[in-house]
């Protein structure tokens, strides 16, 4: 920008008056007609070589991942995508398609809502994710699984695993399933609660939106405005 | 299933009710845009002398530059033309330890500490004590501190409508006056608006929570306008800035080691 674009009246302030850098930095993409993530060619390396998945893996982690590491990020993937209708991101997104908002207001509604949600699972995992750092498990009754079914959808991973290749010893535990996939999600690369967090929206994203369009817009009579009950008690 | 307990509202027939009030009988004329935010935050109604407070508190976060980071998102966002899309993403960026109203309500849980310590029956020598042991527990205090200039400009004029309007004299503003000296003779660090807006919110009556969730309320309009403004100017420059802006820190360009198999 010459200084001509800049505004007439330019006055002074603090902001004014400081120094500041000149551009903006960036550390994962270089932008330009062939851009790259950490280094590598997308349209010409990555697009050829990797998939989606593993390059995903290498935006948050910084390297490319080995082909275990793709595969144990893919099958996490799977287990992480369903966000079903009556957990809230996916509902919350429902419900503003049905008041029939813009698209993008659907899909920021979702993103939002499933960032609360891996927040919170993240931070409840958080000692879990130490231990998993410690490389000594010890007890892990915490984070047992809170049903049958979840004991079984853990094995159903262990499962998957090993038909790939891959066995985790953190898996030998009697883990829960959220507990079983950050184990797994540590084994691809994926270490930091923050890439956590952004894995677990990423991955039921799609979930959540496929929900939301399959719904009719400006449907508020076909859904249960009482779902959970809600009662009305004025303050004193 | 269990209700789930709401005093918030309720659609009745013919109007509506508003934390125990008729919203459309009641409050419609009466209550003011400050008065309905702090009803919404702590479920009652202020006096007369505490809407004043209110739009006073609200007036001082008139800090709108849309170069201020939060400023900045909510128009980056709303440079589609949406103003409501860059308004919700500005709301995110408050949410954190870095903006309010977890400072805000750091700051008010503080000062509400310190308060209960500063009895007034306490000679010189043991305010003294109080205070430079509420400073050394903390190696940094909410609502001190700030940048780019040497006093906050809000603050100071917030403690002039404070006095202005009689209520210096209250029990928080008081701490916070003590707290200041303080910090400005031990530490050379100035109050900001934050703990000024806490302590105005405690001797309101809120609690530490409150104070955060009120406060944060009471900066809207500053988003509010940097959205609408950019939604409606659609610049460009907010969109996408020229490559040439950017400065690339990260790995020189490299071949994946698949690719490095697959060459000929």
């Amino acid at each position: 920008m010459s200084a001509s674009d800049q505004a007439p009246g330019r006055r002074s302030g603090p902001l004014d008056d400081a120094s500041w850098p000149e551009k903006l930095t960036a550390r994962v993409v270089a932008p330009g007609p062939t851009p790259t993530i950490h280094g590598y060619d997308v349209e010409g390396d990555l697009a050829r070589h990797y998939s989606f998945a593993e390059t995903v893996l290498l935006a948050l982690t910084g390297d490319v991942p080995t082909t275990e590491q793709g595969r144990a990020f893919e099958v996490a993937l799977h287990f992480l995508s369903p966000s079903p209708i009556n957990e809230a991101p996916t509902h919350a997104a429902v419900v503003a398609r049905i008041c029939n908002v813009l698209t993008s207001a659907i899909i920021g509604t979702a993103a939002i809502a499933l960032a609360e949600q891996a927040r919170v699972a993240v931070f409840e995992h958080s000692g879990w994710i130490r231990r998993l750092e410690s490389e000594e498990l010890g007890p892990v009754d915490e984070w047992a699984p809170g049903s049958d079914d979840e004991r079984r959808s853990v094995q159903r991973l262990r499962e998957t695993l090993h038909a790939r290749g891959i066995a985790l010893p953190a898996l030998d535990h009697d883990v829960g399933r959220l507990a079983a996939l950050i184990a797994t999600l540590r084994f691809a690369g994926l270490t930091h609660p923050d890439q956590l967090e952004a894995v677990l929206v990423m991955a039921r994203l799609p979930c959540a939106l496929a929900e939301a369009l399959a719904t009719p817009p400006h449907s508020f009579r076909d859904y249960p405005i009482d779902l959970p009950p809600v009662r009305y008690a004025p303050p004193p | 299933m269990k209700p789930i307990i709401t005093r918030v509202a309720h659609a009745g027939h013919g109007d509506h009710q508003y934390f125990g009030h008729s919203a459309l009988a009641d409050l419609l004329g009466v209550e003011t845009s400050t008065g309905l935010l702090a009803l919404a935050i702590t479920g009652r109604r202020p006096t007369t002398e505490e809407r004043e407070v209110l739009d006073a508190l609200c007036v001082s976060l008139t800090a709108a530059d849309p170069r201020i980071w939060p400023l900045k998102l909510c128009r980056m966002v709303a440079s589609y033309g949406e103003a409501l899309a860059g308004f919700a993403a500005g709301q995110l960026a408050m949410m954190g330890h870095g903006m309010s109203p977890r400072i805000m309500s750091d700051a008010a849980a503080h000062l509400k500490r310190l308060r209960r310590q500063l009895d007034e029956s306490l000679g010189p020598a043991d305010v003294e004590r109080i205070l430079r042991d509420h400073v050394a527990a903390s190696p940094r205090l909410a609502g001190y501190g700030i940048p780019m200039r040497a006093q906050d400009e809000r603050f100071e004029a917030l403690r002039g409508f404070m006095i202005r309007a009689g209520r210096s004299g209250l029990p928080h503003w008081r701490a916070q006056e003590a707290l200041s000296e303080c910090l400005r003779r031990d530490r050379r660090l100035a109050p900001n608006i934050g703990i000024g807006h806490a302590a105005a919110l405690l001797d309101l009556g809120c609690s530490p929570a409150e104070a955060g969730a009120l406060s944060t309320l009471l900066i809207e309009h500053t988003f509010a306008a940097n959205a609408f403004e950019a939604a409606q100017q659609c610049e460009p420059l907010m969109q996408r800035l020229p490559d040439g802006c950017v400065q690339y820190v990260g790995p020189s360009r490299r071949a994946s080691p698949r690719a490095a198999v697959s060459r000929p």
